[in-house]
């Protein structure tokens, strides 16, 4: 199987943070979840991923090519990007939008672009400052799929959105990987979006990989109990993944085979593993 | 590069047509060779509020998950700056014309030598000031400019005005000298420049 993306060692420290030792692949046609608290490093990894930093160690390779090489300035021309805010000049109308990107993209496809500005309903002829969040996101999303990417990079994408938008856009990757070979990576603080979405999942907390696997593997690894002081006592340390707990007991992340046959254990959500392992982490 | 002219167009085109009607009007009230001094000063200004739209947008964050290099951005600002001189001096011209026939100003002559040096000039206050504006931003740069072009307008002032005291303005031969030694400096800075631009805007973001 091919990867569209392979990151090898990746480092990058400024003062203060770290990113450390990343190593990751994405499988062509799945999508990866990037998931991670505000400064966990998530931004830096999509930004060494597209070359506008430069790593101090490690590898990175975007369908097939370093990043380091000089060619991967025209493998751009089949990648997708979209940041936090859609970072157009703000007098720009969509359809100036479209006339400037039709020059950058050697596979540029007009009609595409025309069919999304509609599927959103996005008038072509108002200023780029007068949209609003959700149509500058939506503008940003349509140039990103109008020359035929094969890999979406999304950083943050839909942060910011109702849910309505936030789940118009999200059936709108769906569509994007029916393609075998189209493949995304999203970032994002919203774990029900990419619980929804991804088959991979890679969890930064505080510049280091906690994990990256398969979404639905490493949610049949773990196990959640609600217990009281007592049965939390009774549970080595060495189990406990991570603990949350509220005036009414404990809410234990456990791995499946460590649950005691005495406690009802409930498979945990994406949402509530991150919380779980994030709070472990900082119990140590 | 296409694209990235496009962009600009769009982003100064409002911005444009309010200042070449400005300059129209301030070529007709005055009827001298400055005036071409001034316009391709101008014109080289025009990339820096280029630049001042960029950052207000964040647009080089977008721009470097497109196939553009970086010497592509830094490039493309010089570019700009050479393909929106002549268009400005010629309308610099039309304005001196239309003050000629319509306000009765003297004669306009066309001379290449003032033009070739205006836009020399003008070349290597641009090679000057772009790697400025891409290391320290838009904002800081605008009073470096201010200061170079200060500079620049009294150097032209010696050269094309008659002067109070004992200095004979150089000949017709020395000027050509003048404006190949111009034109060689602002080839060769421009081109240093753009090296510099370049590696300028790599350190900002990485």
């Amino acid at each position: 199987m091919k990867n569209a993306i392979e990151v090898r060692n990746l480092t990058k420290s400024f003062p203060g943070f770290t990113l450390n030792d990343l190593t990751f692949t994405l499988p062509e046609g799945a999508i990866l979840g990037l998931i991670g608290e505000n400064g966990a490093g998530k931004s830096t990894t999509i930004k060494l991923l597209l070359h506008a930093l430069e790593a101090d160690n490690g590898s990175a390779k975007v369908l097939g090519c370093d990043v380091k090489d000089p060619a991967y300035s025209a493998v751009k021309n089949r990648i997708g990007v979209v940041l936090d805010e859609a970072y157009f000049p703000e007098v720009l109308t969509a359809r100036q939008v479209g006339k400037v990107l039709r020059h950058a993209y050697s596979d540029w496809q007009d009609a595409d672009y025309e069919a999304y500005l509609n599927r959103f309903s996005l008038p072509d002829d108002k200023m780029f400052r007068d949209y609003s969040r959700g149509m500058k996101m939506k503008l940003a999303i349509a140039a990103a799929l109008s020359h035929k990417p094969q890999l979406l990079i999304l950083d943050e994408a839909t942060a910011g959105l109702d849910p309505l938008v936030r789940d118009e856009i999200v059936d709108l990757f769906y569509e994007f990987t029916r393609d075998p070979s189209h493949s995304i990576l999203i970032s994002s603080h919203i774990i029900s979006d990419l619980e929804k979405l991804c088959d991979y999942v890679a969890f930064l907390h505080k510049g280091n990989l906690l994990f990256c696997e398969e979404k639905d593997a490493l949610l049949d690894r773990y196990c959640v109990v609600h217990t009281d002081e007592a049965a939390l006592r009774a549970l080595p340390n060495s189990a406990i993944k991570g603990i949350r707990k509220n005036p009414y007991g404990s809410e234990i992340l456990l791995y499946a085979e460590d649950v005691p046959a005495s406690l009802t254990a409930e498979r945990p959500t994406l949402e509530n593993l991150i919380l779980l392992l994030s709070k472990g982490d900082a119990a140590k | 590069m296409k694209s990235l002219l496009l962009k600009d167009y769009y982003t100064l085109k409002k911005n444009l047509g309010v200042v070449l009607l400005f300059m129209l009007g301030f070529c007709c009230l005055m009827s001298d060779d400055l005036v071409t001094v001034y316009c391709a000063f101008y014109a080289a200004m025009l990339p820096v509020t280029a630049i001042a739209y960029d950052e207000r947008a964040n647009w080089n964050s977008l721009a470097v998950s497109m196939p553009y290099s970086f010497r592509d951005l830094a490039l493309g600002k010089y570019l700009l700056g050479y393909l929106l001189m002549p268009p400005v001096i010629l309308v610099s011209y039309v304005a001196k014309l239309l003050s000629h026939y319509v306000f009765h100003r003297p004669a306009v002559s066309f001379s290449p030598l003032p033009i070739m040096m205006a836009v020399c000039g003008a070349a290597i206050v641009l090679a000057f000031i772009l790697p400025i504006i891409f290391r320290f931003g838009s904002e800081k740069a605008r009073l470096v400019y201010l200061f170079i072009v200060m500079i620049v307008a009294a150097a032209a002032v010696l050269f094309m005005r008659p002067l109070p005291f004992n200095v004979s303005m150089p000949a017709l031969s020395s000027l050509s000298v003048l404006t190949a030694i111009l034109a060689a400096a602002a080839v060769v800075l421009n081109l240093i420049s753009i090296r510099i631009s370049t590696a300028m805007l790599k350190r900002r973001f990485r």
